[in-house]
């Protein structure tokens, strides 16, 4: 009897290819690599200038000076800004100033901190932006969209960190529910809280 | 179904490695143990583990349109009643699952019995479609099993034909998860590999810094809105959590959708047993609360909720054994009739099926000294005699 040779269906996959690259691995293959702008980070007009006149800086002390009257513009209109002094200072871990509304309102603001210029891409000149203090110790344009780990130096940034900054002057005031808005997720409840523990099994 | 010694290969470390597989070790004992292996014969694994499964699968999806449709299982199962309608209007709008692992009781004679269904946030993920397949490819090449030995293994090519199937080509898919923990973290990655093949954006947040927007939409920690959420963080928890109060409002799709939060709770077992009862792929089950007469004298207490094996408690002469992790213990439990699980040497082994969508693609074992297995009960691949 001849038996016809039956290629028997193969239960595993063809391909398995997988590398585990640890964090890395997502922003390295699945973000579109995105162009990113010089940034140099000052915690103060005075430091920027003196820092101007150096051979591998490319901005000058004009720069640093215009650089700080529109971060100071921009603070103005887009300041985070408070319904209460205690909430503004937790979240800045420092010293707020109260403005008074034309409603007669006390609202909040942070102080400067610092400021960042750069280039604009497509030679658009240069650009500035206000940073903050967080209450992790870090520095954040106004809206937080870009966070920095300090207030020196040069970095990189997307060039959308010096895109327009939302306008909170006339706003509502942020509230505590507000600035809850991060962090709702991961409590861990049905296990009595515990942090990171694996929830698979 | 047995256990060969076949010995590990010389430079498996380093090939894990190489891999990016780092917890082959947790706490310091091995974790991915290739010492031995199991085999299975091609029967074994289709007609007593691969169609129950996908038998089991269908039959937790009648059970999930009855529990929608009851207040008092919505209560049992502990869904909170204020996102009952969310549960209940993800299985209405047929939302897709994309995957889920079987735990079984198999090996010991008889049919494989369910356990529990880990339907929502199983990890291990990256040992069963990766490490064990490429165990086997070297196996092979090294002559030290023969040509025609085969896996039950189709999960990775299953995964991206699933997420083809699922998502619009260029679709973004977010991935969350504890960074902090790499077995989670290394289950969302090969996900979202996966996802990637399949000609989707994968990006990764960690689950604690997803926000809301003003507009009540989510978004990750790069403030980037999120439209498809993978989350490796269980649905009972979610419905607990501050943000839970949002989850209707975002407009997100989530995988796993919102109903698998009644086929991961361990409250489907005793509902699964009333509508299919003497299923021979089923255990007695009953609500802790109702007679036990119909599980026998052996029985295994279990939370609603746990994971990792944490609160489960063994009432069976000799056999007992209560986990030490109370943490679930707060919870109501549910009691079923224990399943001794099938010996080899001194190790208890559960098989772990994986389904993708309703398919049943792939085997993990697991084999612990304990009774009852845990996050860190060893790994053991497996192979089907040629």
């Amino acid at each position: 009897m001849t038996d016809m040779t039956q290629p028997r269906p193969r239960k595993r996959a063809r391909t398995a290819r997988v590398v585990l690259l640890g964090t890395a691995a997502f922003s390295l293959a699945a973000c579109q690599p995105e162009e990113q702008v010089e940034a140099t980070v000052f915690p103060s007009v005075e430091e920027c200038r003196a820092l101007a006149d150096l051979p591998e800086n490319d901005f000058t002390a004009e720069e640093c000076v215009e650089g700080y009257e529109e971060a100071q513009a921009i603070h103005r209109e887009s300041a985070p800004r408070y319904e209460d002094q205690a909430l503004c200072e937790e979240q800045h871990e420092g010293e707020c100033v109260v403005e008074q509304r034309s409603d007669g309102s006390s609202i909040f603001l942070p102080l400067l901190a610092g400021y960042m210029i750069g280039n604009m891409l497509g030679g658009r000149g240069m650009a500035s932006k206000p940073l903050y203090r967080t209450s992790g110790g870090r520095y954040a344009t106004p809206g937080g969209g870009t966070v920095l780990s300090g207030l020196r130096g040069k970095t990189q940034v997307r060039p959308a960190s010096f895109g327009a900054s939302p306008n909170t002057r006339a706003a509502a005031p942020l509230s505590r529910a507000a600035v809850q808005s991060r962090g709702g997720f991961g409590a861990s409840r049905t296990g009595g809280g515990f942090g990171t523990r694996s929830f698979g099994g | 179904m047995r256990r060969d010694d076949l010995g590990a290969r010389d430079d498996w470390e380093a090939k894990a490695e190489a891999a990016g597989f780092t917890f082959h070790h947790m706490d310091g004992t091995l974790y991915w143990d290739e010492s031995a292996a199991y085999a299975f014969t091609l029967e074994e694994i289709e007609r007593e583990l691969e169609g129950p499964a996908e038998e089991l699968h269908q039959m937790c999806r009648e059970a999930v349109a009855e529990i929608v449709g009851s207040d008092e299982l919505m209560e049992r199962l502990q869904i909170p009643e204020a996102h009952r309608d969310l549960v209940a209007e993800s299985w209405r709008m047929g939302e897709p699952e994309l995957y889920g692992r079987m735990d079984f009781a198999y090996g010991a004679g008889g049919p494989a019995k369910l356990l529990e269904y880990n339907a929502d946030t199983p990890t291990t993920l990256y040992e069963t479609s990766g490490f064990q397949w490429h165990w086997l490819e070297d196996m092979i090449a090294a002559g030290r099993l023969p040509e025609g030995a085969d896996q039950f293994n189709g999960i990775h090519e299953a995964l991206v034909a699933r997420f083809a199937e699922l998502f619009e080509n260029g679709t973004e898919i977010h991935f969350a998860a504890f960074a902090d923990a790499v077995e989670d973290y290394a289950t969302v990655e090969t996900l979202g590999w996966a996802a990637r093949e399949a000609g989707m954006g994968a990006h990764f947040t960690d689950i604690r810094k997803i926000g809301v927007s003003e507009s009540g939409q989510f978004a990750d920690e790069e403030d980037r809105v999120i439209g498809t959420l993978f989350k490796l963080y269980p649905w009972e928890d979610m419905l607990r959590d501050d943000f839970a109060d949002a989850i209707v409002g975002s407009g997100v799709r989530f995988l796993e959708p919102a109903w698998k939060a009644l086929v991961s709770n361990k409250g489907i077992l005793p509902v699964l047993w009333r509508m299919f009862p003497d299923h021979p792929n089923l255990l007695p089950a009953v609500f802790a609360d109702e007679d036990p007469a119909v599980l026998g004298p052996d029985v295994v207490e279990k939370p609603i909720f746990s994971r990792e094996g944490a609160g489960v408690r063994i009432r069976a002469g000799d056999d007992s054994e209560v986990s030490a992790d109370t943490s679930y213990d707060a919870h109501p439990r549910i009691l079923q009739t224990y399943a001794p699980l099938a010996k080899f040497g001194e190790d208890r082994v559960v098989c772990g099926i994986w389904m993708v969508g309703a398919e049943a693609h792939g085997l993990g074992l697991r084999e612990d000294v304990s009774r009852i297995t845990q996050d860190t009960s060893r790994f053991r691949p497996h192979y089907i005699e040629a």
